[in-house]
């Protein structure tokens, strides 16, 4: 039956290199709180900058929604962390790591390229840069301890 | 680090997975592990040590 696991398919592999039950099981409620905290963002944003957006309490029910879901996504992903093995933390760390050091080095360097004449971004843009830098470092570790 | 993990997991004819399993890791880990690239903590030597029934300096060499 050991010699068998030897023989895996290249997904079984590949779920396998995704961590254990438990790590998957919570990579999925994660990305599952995640995809829907975007789309709540999304949905919130485009309500109130709409021709009629809503007024009063309302509104700020509205801008609290995706707010709470965020804490909850938050929640989920502290919960993967600390229940994961520790290379996967280590993993998790050097991408967090190399992320928020992209958004800082986006944050504190670009401006200058602005006033050199690049086109000015909102400071938005640097969770994207922080989101890529996420993605890239967390490839990046898993490359290194594969 | 270098260590016996690998050799000690073929004497058993355990793959990766199945010693992942029984240590509570990912398979990922077993493999960095047994080349070197990551030092496991010593909870996670400890577990190891015990799961083979060796000492941990008889399966970790800290010198190479």
């Amino acid at each position: 039956m050991e010699e068998a696991s030897t023989r895996r398919s290249g997904w079984a592999c590949l779920r396998h290199q995704l961590g254990t039950e438990a790590d998957r099981r919570n990579q999925f409620r994660f990305l599952g709180w995640l995809a829907l905290w975007m789309v709540t963002f999304v949905a919130a944003a485009q309500w109130l900058r709409s021709d009629t957006p809503p007024a009063g309490p309302a509104a700020w029910a509205i801008a609290s929604g995706p707010m709470i879901l965020g804490v909850v996504t938050v929640i989920a992903y502290l919960h993967y962390l600390r229940q994961t093995d520790e290379l996967i933390r280590r993993i998790q760390l050097e991408g967090l790591a190399i992320g928020f050091a992209a958004a800082v080095l986006f944050l504190v360097g670009y401006p200058l390229f602005e006033d050199a004449g690049a086109p000015t971004v909102s400071l938005g843009d640097s969770v994207l840069v922080l989101a890529v830098g996420w993605s890239f470092g967390q490839l990046y570790a898993t490359w290194r301890y594969r | 680090m270098k260590n016996r993990l690998r050799v000690l997991r073929a004497e058993r004819q355990w793959s990766q997975g199945a010693l992942a399993e029984r240590l509570g890791v990912s398979r990922q880990t077993v493999n960095a592990i047994e080349t070197g690239k990551y030092a496991p903590s010593l909870p996670l030597a400890f577990t190891i040590a015990r799961l083979f029934g060796e000492r941990i300096e008889d399966i970790f060499d800290p010198e190479e």
